[in-house]
């Protein structure tokens, strides 16, 4: 059933707007001036265009084809008296002009009242009958129905979780390809083409293309003067570079290939950079070793920087990374760094655990790359770390493909 | 990084103290264990050979300045062959009398020959080294390169002659070392006057004069190699090391056809005398602390320099036992170690910088957030990936291949995450479905003979209702949110089903695909349910 709103039942009154405008019309063509005087005029204007009765001239409106008929305002009464026309009844809906009546709703509503029910319908809010109806009560004690949300995968996370804090310490993140060269891996780290200092870094190497195409030939110069004879305060490695070994790809072995491009593309003085960059290695894999790992690695530049506060930022990052209470630093052994350091923490229950080097970049690194600044380098194991805060024991669980332990996984960060 | 196996008795011994793990930072080391009275030292400077024997180590506790070579002259040759120069072409060598061989000791030196050999001499490549019994030879001593064919001799620990191709062909160590010398046409030989062979370098020694026993008092050591500076270095280490055992050392002269860096004819050992001059200054700026300059020449006499004072400068000289120190830097380091790290006062970085995420890194927490907001657990791959995984995928890119792989299982760099995915979704059949999983990270292929890096987004959908609008909804709702204008083309990946897979395309540009997964490819990997994945390369999401 049907009935007239508000809105209707004065249209019934006083004639629908388009019927009144057109009236209006009747005595010749008004200007649009005029004709804004009349109530209703917005609305009598947009259903008299759209059914095609008037047209505009010159800001005069006349008369356009139009019948005399209204079927809408016969329909109106239809409603009144209880009859209803399908086509015509669509546009009184649409107009807000009629609604159905409420009976349905509370027709419907009253079915679920008298016995006790579960979900609460939304005909007993509608009609206000929710006052009268029988709530079942549950037992809330029972757990819910397991459900398995989009999350983080754990690890991600805390490595997130490291970026930030990196960031909000002032360092700029730096990103690089996979593949790299022989040559940004290891030769601008001044580490000799033929030396056992390339013995730490077993690398893999890539079966197809083996060389990339070019180098910048003036830092690939620079660098080969290095290694062949030094700089100013260095005698060098003293042996003849090889231009083409070089070019040879490589999958990236250490972040620290990030922060030696970094260098070499006018980075700003004083500045913190960092990565946290998948590293590969040539190693057997088992429960403390994977084929390829994350490192965080990062660079502070600035004129000024001493082993002094080499030591005091990695005292730093021991308390911030390793929530560790006990943190020493020793000596230690990088071809790219001289001075070199270790950080450890003392584990509770596995003595001193070593959580990453540092030192103050080679002079003969430096100088090919055009910095003249100390620049203070560290990195850190960061699966290592990861695992320690997340009571991991075994490497491969920190990548594990398990989705009943990622889905059960507790979210640390 | 090496790791030695000393006897702390006899370590303690020769450092004349007692050693605990604190005062291995001297010596970059680390006790790795303790068992029935040896210890475990890994060393971690791979630079320094000369700290890789027990010698070495008790050398740091024990010598102020640079401890004396006392060399004899044996007056004895070695001959060098013009023919050798283009294959392995410098040697060195010296005579250790009064050695008092026992087993111990015996296997000290073993044991520093293979670290050395090992590591600093690159798996013999650069430095081998041989061993004899001094008595048995008869000198002048021969280096030179002979034909594989034409020489006969018994290696160690084979009793019947072998030439040097079977050599290479029947004994473990021409297995391990072979490709050293296969590369030429002529091998490497050391004879004696009387034509019997001491070696084979850098492969094995006679099992005749070339074996070394218990008792052996008088030996003979010898290193070839391809620079003429490691190769006296070695020689070197070798010498003062025996002499710290009480042995006597004689020198041997090299006579060399052919010009070398340290003329054509010399003694070895041959004791170098490399001077570093720096001004006082540098230390303060390089360590951050106040020395006087007594102490720091003290400081460098600990660590076994010899140094005085010219003028404003300091001039340490550098044992002829280390070729690592190249740079003042290097002896800097030595005077901030003898002082102790942990007596240097931490100072903190003052100057304030502005930090930042990566624009990639931006973007990719970006879509992460995305893809979880809509249901999806993330999942964390090894990069490393293979063939076959990636053939069952069906997937067509060129894949970038490992030269030197360990394992077959992570032999090639992935190209696409869907096989990363496919596998994860392969091993959790019996959990229960819906399984949405995504993965954001890096990949690389080959495109035009060149290498492609790129990093992707890839969702998967298994289910047994999943279907293409499934994932075509994700696809879009994840292209709304960051705003791309997008347009969908059909594709004939063989990935994907025919007819339920599109090419996404932005700018003008592909910037993912997605469809249904092949039930050939759903076959290969046991996955019984079908499975709808997107992937879009979020380099090109970067928006503002």
């Amino acid at each position: 059933m049907y009935k007239l709103t508000e809105e209707g039942r004065k249209y019934l009154e006083k004639g629908l707007p388009e019927k009144r405008l057109m009236e209006l019309l009747a005595g010749g063509s008004v200007t649009v001036e005029e004709s804004k005087k009349m109530e209703d005029f917005a609305v009598a204007m947009q259903w008299a265009k759209r059914n095609g009765w008037i047209k505009m001239e010159n800001g005069k409106i006349s008369v356009g084809k139009y019948d005399g008929k209204v079927p809408l305002q016969q329909a109106l009464v239809d409603v009144k008296a209880g009859k209803t026309d399908g086509f015509q009844l669509q546009i009184l809906l649409s107009r807000n002009l009629v609604e159905k009546e409420r009976d349905d709703i509370v027709k419907q509503a009253y079915a679920y009242l008298g016995r006790e029910i579960a979900t609460l319908p939304s005909a007993l809010i509608k009609t206000g009958l929710w006052r009268e109806a029988k709530l079942k009560k549950y037992n809330v004690a029972a757990t819910g129905k397991t459900i398995y949300p989009g999350r983080k995968h754990h690890y991600a996370a805390f490595l997130d979780n490291v970026k930030h804090k990196l960031v909000a310490m002032g360092f700029k993140e730096m990103t690089g390809p996979l593949v790299e060269t022989e040559f940004w891996n290891m030769d601008a780290l001044f580490m000799p083409q033929h030396h056992s200092a390339r013995d730490i870094h077993d690398a893999y190497f890539v079966k197809e293309p083996k060389y990339a195409k070019a180098l910048d030939s003036d830092i690939l110069n620079a660098v080969k003067a290095a290694h062949e004879r030094g700089t100013k305060e260095s005698r060098g490695w003293q042996y003849q570079y090889d231009v083409q070994r070089a070019h040879r790809h490589v999958l990236r072995t250490q972040g620290t290939v990030l922060s030696a491009k970094t260098l070499a593309a006018k980075p700003e003085i004083p500045g913190k950079y960092f990565a946290a960059a998948r590293c590969f290695r040539y190693d057997v894999i088992d429960a403390t070793h994977l084929a390829d790992f994350f490192q965080v690695e990062g660079i502070v530049l600035e004129e000024g920087l001493t082993l002094r506060h080499l030591i005091g930022m990695l005292k730093m990052f021991g308390k911030e990374f390793a929530n560790a209470e006990k943190i020493k630093v020793t000596p230690s052994y990088f071809p790219f760094t001289e001075p070199s350091a270790a950080l450890y923490a003392k584990h509770p229950d596995m003595g001193w655990i070593e959580l990453g080097g540092a030192g103050i970049f080679r002079e003969e690194m430096l100088t090919p790359l055009g910095i003249s600044v100390p620049v203070i380098a560290w990195g850190i194991g960061i699966d290592r770390i990861g695992m320690f805060n997340m009571e991991i024991k075994d490497i491969r669980d920190l990548f594990s493909t398990d989705l009943n332990y990622l889905r059960s996984m507790r979210v640390t960060y | 990084m090496p790791t030695i196996e000393v006897s702390r008795k006899t370590l303690e011994r020769l450092a004349g103290k007692k050693i605990t793990e604190d005062m291995l930072d001297a010596v970059k080391g680390d006790i790795e264990g303790e068992k029935e009275g040896i210890l475990k030292i890994e060393i971690g400077d791979t630079n320094r050979p000369d700290l890789w024997s027990i010698e070495g180590v008790a050398r740091v506790f024990r010598e102020r300045g640079i401890p004396k070579l006392r060399v004899k002259k044996s007056g004895k040759s070695i001959i060098v062959n013009a023919n050798i120069q283009k294959i392995r072409p410098y040697i060195a060598g010296f005579v250790a009398k009064n050695v008092p061989m026992n087993e111990e000791l015996l296997l000290d030196i073993i044991q520093l020959q293979e670290k050395i050999s090992e590591n600093f001499g690159r798996k013999r490549e650069k430095i081998s080294i041989g061993v004899y019994n001094y008595r048995d030879a008869k000198f002048p001593l021969h280096y030179k390169a002979v034909a594989p064919k034409s020489v006969h001799f018994a290696p160690l620990e084979f009793t019947e002659p072998l030439d040097l191709d079977e050599i290479l062909d029947k004994h473990p160590k021409g297995h391990l070392y072979g490709h050293i010398v296969k590369k030429h046409k002529m091998y490497p030989l050391f004879t004696d006057s009387a034509e019997q062979v001491l070696s084979f370098p850098p492969i094995i020694n006679s099992n005749y004069l070339g074996k070394v026993r218990e008792g052996t008092s008088e030996i003979f050591i010898e290193v070839t190699g391809s620079d003429i500076m490691p190769v006296n270095l070695v020689v070197n280490i070798m010498a003062l090391a025996l002499q710290d055992r009480g042995a006597t050392i004689e020198s041997v002269n090299i006579g060399y056809p052919y010009a070398t860096p340290l003329g054509k004819r010399h003694a070895t050992p041959y004791v170098f005398a490399e001077k570093l001059a720096f001004p006082e200054a540098m230390v303060k700026e390089r360590l951050g602390i106040v020395l006087k300059t007594g102490q720091i020449i003290s400081l460098l006499r600990s660590m076994q320099y010899d140094a005085t004072k010219k003028g404003n400068k300091i001039v340490a000289t550098v044992p002829y036992y280390r070729r690592d120190v190249m740079h003042p830097f290097d002896a800097i380091e030595d005077i901030a170690i003898a002082y102790g790290y942990d007596k240097i006062e931490p100072a903190s970085l003052d100057s304030f910088t502005a930090g930042g995420l990566a624009p990639l890194t931006t973007s990719t927490e970006k879509v992460r957030r995305i893809a979880i907001g809509m249901g999806f657990q993330e999942i964390m791959s090894p990069i490393l990936s293979n063939a076959a995984d990636n053939e069952k995928s069906l997937n067509e890119t060129k894949l970038i291949e490992i030269d030197n792989y360990m394992s077959k299982n992570y032999s090639a760099v992935r190209p696409s995450i869907i096989p990363s995915l496919l596998l994860v979704l392969s091993k959790n059949l019996h959990v229960e479905y819906p399984q949405k999983i995504f993965e954001t990270g890096e990949c690389a292929s080959v495109e035009n003979d060149e290498i492609k890096n790129a990093t992707k987004i890839t969702l998967c959908i298994a289910d047994e209702s999943a279907g293409y609008e499934d994932i075509s909804s994700v696809a879009d709702a994840m292209l709304r949110l960051l705003g791309v204008k997008y347009t969908l083309e059909s594709s004939k990946k063989k990935m994907f089903i025919d007819g339920r897979q599109a090419a996404i395309k932005a700018n003008g540009k592909v910037i993912g695909a997605m469809g249904e997964i092949h039930p050939q490819v759903l076959e290969n990997w046991g996955v019984d349910k079908p499975v709808v994945a997107l992937e879009l390369d979020v380099e090109t999401l970067i928006t503002r």
